[in-house]
C-alpha cells in the first residue's frame, strides 16, 4: 500500500481495523492520528523535494522553472483528503516552504505571500474538482479527467497566477503581466502532468491501470524503451541555426505516437507518466530543438506545446479507459447471462427473416450440440430436428415468414447419438424502420420436464384406472347384494314349496303361500334390474342439437395426453358441412372417448408399425351421420364380433368390459347403431351412425375432407410429444 | 338328523324370515325367526337354541357382534352365517370364531342342510 493511501479518508481506514470498532476506538484514533502525522510529514518532505526538483527543471539560461512540483503536491494532497483536514496538510507544507524560499534569499513577507498564493491555487483546484466531479476524483473516467483538466489545471492556475504575479510585483517590482504569463503556464503544466499520477497512485486507482506481469508489462516496457531512446535522441539533437522553422516542432511530432499509444492502450496513469517522461527528456536535452529568440520564450513554447498535447491526450485516455471498463462490464454481464442461460437450460436467438441470418447464444449451441464456430442456417437446424417433426418445423418457419406474428411451439431434436430432446420455442416478431422482419426469442430445453410430465401422467392414468375399477367393484358388490337378497328368497321359497307339495298329504296352502312369495321376490329382483338400467339410460328430455365435429374435437383435446402416452398418431378427418344430430352431447362424447381409448389400448403392444389412429366423420345413407374410429391394433376374430358388445366381455387385462356395452346402449338411445368390423389390413374399425337433426345443417353439403385448424393443432401437439 | 331341535334365525330381511322357517320346518326343525340380534337376545329362546342361522350385515347389532355377545354370555351355540355380500373378507374371520359354516345368498337347500347338520354335530 502506498504511503499516499494513508491520506485517504478516515472512514475507509477505520473499516480496515476490524469489526468491533467500539472496543478499538481508542486504538483507531491513535493510529489515525499517527497516520495523519505521517501524511503531514510526507507532504512536508514532498513539498521540499518538489521545490528542489523544481529549481532544477529549468532551461538555462532562462530562470523560470518549466514545472513547479510543490503546487501539484499540495493539490494532490487536498484532492486525496476530506476538507476538514485540509488545514493540517497546508500547514504541514509551511516549514518546507520556509526552508526552500528563505534559502533562496527571498524577503520573509514575500515568502509568506507566495505560500498563501500557492495554498490558494491548491484550495481552489481541490474545491472546484470536489464540487463538479461529485466529490470524488475518478481519474479513470472521462468525466473525472475533464473536470480535473478544466477546474484544477486551468481555472485554478488562471486565478491564482494573478495573486502570484501580484505578490511578485508588489514585493519585487516585477512586470505583472509577464510574471503572470510565466506562472500561469508553469502552473497549468504542473497541475496537468503531476497531479493525476500522484492522485491515482495515492488513491489506489491503479487497478487495471498499472501493468501486471505478462503481456501488459511487456507493452509498458516497450513503450518506455522507445520513448526514452527516441526522446533521448530527438531532444538532444541540436541542428545548426538556419534550419527550417518547421523542424522546431520535430521533437514533439516524433514523440506523439508514443503518447497516443499510452493514451489509447495503457490508460490515464501511463499517459501522464509518459508526458512526465517527455518533459524530463526535453529539459535534460535543453529543449534543443526550440529555436526561438529568447530562452524564456523557449520555455514558454515547451510549456504550451506540452499543455496543448497533454489535455486532449488525458481526455482520450479517460475515454479509452471507460471503453475498456464498459467492455469488461459487458463481458462480465455476458458471462453472467450465459451462466444463467446454462442453468436455466434456456438460450436466446434472433432470426432476420429476409436474409435468414440467425444468431444464437452460447446455450443454444450447447442445446443443439453444435460447435460455436459453425455458421447457423435453417438447413443446419433442420439436420437436428427430429424426422417426425420436420414438416411441423418447416410449417412453423413458413407461417412465421408469412404473418410476422409471435410464435410458440414445441418440437423434438434427434441428436447424433440418437437421443431425443424436447424444445420449447417462443419468439417475438418485430419490424425495423424498413419493415424488415426480425424474430427474437428463447429456446428452452424442456426434456427433463417433459419426461417427468410423462411419468406423472402415466401414474395418474394408472391411478384413474384403479379408481375406476374400484368404484365399479363397489357398484358391482352393491348390485350383487340387491339382487342376491330376493334370489335367496326365491330359491328358499321354491324349495319349501316343493317340500310342501311332496309331503303326504301335500300342504297345498303352504305351497300356495310360498309360491306367492316366490313371485313377490322375483318382482323385487326385477325392480333392481330396472333401477340399474335407469342408471345407464337417460331420458330423451335433455336432448339438444350437437355438432359431432365439435364434440369430436373436444374429445380429442381431452384424450390427447392419454394418446400421447401411448405414442398414438392421431389423424382426424372431419367432413365439412356435417349435419347436426340430436342427442345428449356428453353421452355421445363418452362413446367417442370410449372408442378412442379402446383403439389406443388395442395398439399398446404394436411396435412394428405406426400406431395410426384415424377418427373420421361423414354423412351416411338415410339422412344419418357416421363417426368411425380406425386403429392399427390387434383387431379381433370375426366370430367374436357379437361378444364384443356383451357386458363384462373384455380382451384387456385391466378392462371391466362394460365400455362397449354402455356405448351401444347410449347409441341405441339415440336411435342409432354401433358396430365393429375388422380392417382389410390390420386392426379394427368401430363405427356408429345416428340420425341427423331435422333441418340442422351447419354448412354446405360438400363432402370435402379437410383438417380443421383445431385438429391440426391437436395433431401438432401429438407429434410434438 | 336331530328331530325337534330349535333353530333360531336372525335376519333383517323379511323374505328370509318368511321363507327359511317354512323350509326348515319341512325338515322337521322347530324354528324361531327374529328381525334383529337385540330381539333374539331379549327372547327366552337363547338357552334352548341348538343352532343359530345368522345374517352378517344387519342394522343395529351385526351378526359377528351377536356372536361375540353370545360368547361373552357363555352360550356356545353353533352358528351358520348367511350373507348376500360376496365379500370374501368376511368369511374367514367369521369361521375362526367357531362359526361352522357361512352361506352366500342365494344358497341351495342342500347347502343349507349340510351346513346345519355340520353345525349340530359340532
Amino acid at each position: 500500500m502506498s504511503a499516499w493511501t494513508t491520506l485517504v479518508g478516515s472512514s475507509t481506514m477505520a473499516s480496515g481495523f476490524g469489526r468491533d470498532i467500539a472496543r478499538k476506538r481508542d486504538g483507531v484514533q491513535t493510529r489515525e492520528g499517527f497516520r495523519i502525522a505521517a501524511s503531514a510529514l510526507l507532504i512536508c518532505v514532498g513539498y521540499y523535494l518538489g521545490a528542489r526538483i523544481g529549481f532544477m527543471l529549468r532551461l538555462p539560461p532562462a530562470t523560470p522553472s518549466v514545472l513547479w512540483p510543490p503546487n501539484a503536491i499540495l493539490t494532490a494532497a487536498l484532492l486525496l483528503t476530506p476538507p476538514r483536514r485540509w488545514w493540517i496538510y497546508l500547514l504541514a507544507a509551511l516549514p518546507a516552504h520556509l526552508i526552500v524560499e528563505v534559502a533562496a534569499r527571498l524577503p520573509a513577507s514575500l515568502v509568506l505571500a507566495l505560500f498563501v498564493t500557492n495554498c490558494s491555487e491548491a484550495l481552489l483546484a481541490a474545491a472546484l474538482v470536489r464540487q463538479f466531479s461529485g466529490g470524488g476524483t475518478a481519474f479513470n473516467t472521462f468525466r473525472g479527467l475533464a473536470t480535473f483538466i478544466l477546474c484544477a489545471s486551468l481555472i485554478a492556475p488562471f486565478l491564482s497566477s494573478f495573486l502570484d504575479a501580484g505578490a511578485m510585483a508588489v514585493f519585487r517590482g516585477e512586470n505583472y503581466w509577464l510574471d503572470w504569463r510565466t506562472r500561469f503556464f508553469a502552473n497549468v503544466l504542473t497541475e496537468l502532468t503531476l497531479v493525476p499520477p500522484i492522485v491515482m497512485i495515492g488513491s489506489g486507482q491503479t487497478a487495471g491501470v498499472l501493468p501486471r506481469p505478462g503481456r501488459r508489462l511487456l507493452e509498458w516496457g516497450g513503450l518506455w524503451l522507445g520513448l526514452i531512446i527516441v526522446g533521448g535522441i530527438i531532444f538532444n539533437w541540436h541542428p545548426q541555426s538556419g534550419t527550417f522553422v518547421v523542424l522546431s516542432h520535430l521533437p514533439i511530432t516524433v514523440i506523439m505516437p508514443f503518447l497516443y499509444w499510452a493514451a489509447v492502450r495503457l490508460g490515464p496513469l501511463a499517459t501522464s507518466l509518459a508526458v512526465l517522461t517527455v518533459e524530463a527528456l526535453a529539459i535534460w536535452g535543453g529543449a534543443g530543438a526550440w529555436y526561438l529568440p529568447s530562452p524564456a520564450e523557449n520555455v514558454l513554447s515547451l510549456q504550451i506545446i506540452l499543455i496543448v498535447v497533454t489535455a486532449p491526450l488525458l481526455s482520450l485516455s479517460g475515454l479509452m479507459q471507460e471503453r475498456r471498463q464498459t467492455r469488461d462490464a459487458v463481458r462480465a454481464s455476458e458471462a453472467f447471462l450465459s451462466e444463467g442461460q446454462r442453468l436455466g437450460s434456456t438460450g436466446s436467438f434472433s432470426w432476420r427473416v429476409d436474409t435468414d441470418e440467425i444468431t444464437w447464444s452460447e446455450q443454444v449451441y450447447r442445446i443443439f450440440e453444435f460447435d460455436q464456430a459453425v455458421p447457423v442456417t435453417l438447413e443446419l437446424i433442420g439436420t437436428r430436428v427430429h424426422p417426425e417433426d420436420i414438416p411441423l418445423f418447416y410449417e412453423m418457419i413458413d407461417r412465421a415468414r408469412g404473418d410476422g406474428n409471435d410464435f410458440e411451439y414445441e418440437h423434438r431434436l434427434r441428436m447424433s447419438d440418437q437421443s431425443v430432446k424436447y424444445l420449447h420455442v417462443v419468439a417475438h416478431g418485430t419490424r425495423d424502420q424498413d419493415g424488415r422482419l426480425e424474430y427474437v426469442g428463447a429456446i428452452q430445453d424442456v426434456t427433463e420436464r417433459r419426461l417427468s410430465e410423462e411419468a406423472l401422467s402415466k401414474v395418474r392414468s394408472e391411478l384413474a384406472h384403479v379408481a375406476r375399477a374400484t368404484s365399479l367393484g363397489a357398484l358391482t358388490a352393491s348390485i350383487a347384494h340387491e339382487v342376491s337378497q330376493p334370489l335367496s328368497g326365491i330359491i328358499t321359497n321354491a324349495s319349501a314349496c316343493l317340500r310342501m307339495l311332496a309331503a303326504d298329504p301335500p300342504n297345498v296352502d303352504g305351497a300356495r303361500e310360498t309360491a306367492r312369495r316366490t313371485i313377490r321376490d322375483g318382482t323385487r329382483a326385477s325392480d333392481v334390474i330396472t333401477r340399474l338400467r335407469a342408471l345407464f339410460a337417460k331420458k330423451e328430455a335433455t336432448t339438444e342439437s350437437v355438432d359431432l365435429n365439435e364434440a369430436t374435437r373436444e374429445v380429442v383435446a381431452l384424450s390427447l395426453s392419454e394418446l400421447q402416452r401411448n405414442r398414438v398418431i392421431l389423424q382426424a378427418e372431419l367432413a365439412v358441412g356435417l349435419p347436426l344430430v340430436t342427442g345428449d352431447r356428453v353421452q355421445l362424447q363418452q362413446v367417442i372417448l370410449n372408442l378412442l381409448l379402446n383403439a389406443s389400448d388395442a395398439m399398446t403392444g404394436v411396435t412394428d408399425r405406426p400406431r395410426q389412429l384415424v377418427i373420421r366423420t361423414e354423412r351416411d345413407e338415410g339422412h344419418r351421420v357416421r363417426l368411425s374410429v380406425q386403429d392399427a391394433g390387434v383387431g379381433f376374430e370375426p366370430q367374436d364380433v357379437d361378444r364384443l358388445f356383451e357386458a363384462f366381455y373384455t380382451t384387456k387385462s385391466g378392462g371391466m368390459g362394460i365400455g362397449l356395452c354402455v356405448s351401444r346402449s347410449i347409441i341405441e338411445n339415440h336411435h342409432g347403431r354401433l358396430w365393429a368390423a375388422p380392417n382389410a389390413g390390420l386392426g379394427a374399425t368401430f363405427s356408429f351412425s345416428v340420425p341427423c337433426a331435422p333441418g340442422g345443417v351447419t354448412g354446405s353439403d360438400s363432402f370435402g375432407t379437410v383438417r380443421t385448424p383445431a385438429v391440426t393443432y391437436a395433431e401438432h401437439c401429438m407429434r410434438n410429444s | 338328523m336331530v328331530a325337534r331341535s330349535l333353530v333360531s334365525i336372525v335376519d333383517d330381511d323379511e323374505s328370509v324370515r318368511e321363507s327359511l322357517p317354512d323350509l326348515l320346518r319341512e325338515f322337521g326343525f322347530t324354528v324361531q325367526a327374529f328381525s334383529s340380534a337385540e330381539e333374539f337376545l331379549a327372547s327366552d329362546c337363547v338357552a334352548q337354541t341348538r343352532c343359530l342361522i345368522l345374517d352378517i350385515a344387519m342394522p343395529g347389532m351385526s351378526g359377528p357382534e351377536l356372536q361375540r355377545e353370545l360368547t361373552r354370555r357363555m352360550h356356545r351355540i353353533p352358528i351358520v352365517f348367511i350373507t348376500a355380500h360376496g365379500d370374501g373378507a368376511v368369511r374367514p374371520r367369521s369361521l375362526e370364531r367357531s362359526a361352522v359354516q357361512c352361506l352366500l345368498k342365494p344358497f341351495s337347500e342342500t347347502a343349507l342342510i349340510e351346513a346345519l347338520n355340520a353345525a349340530l354335530r359340532a
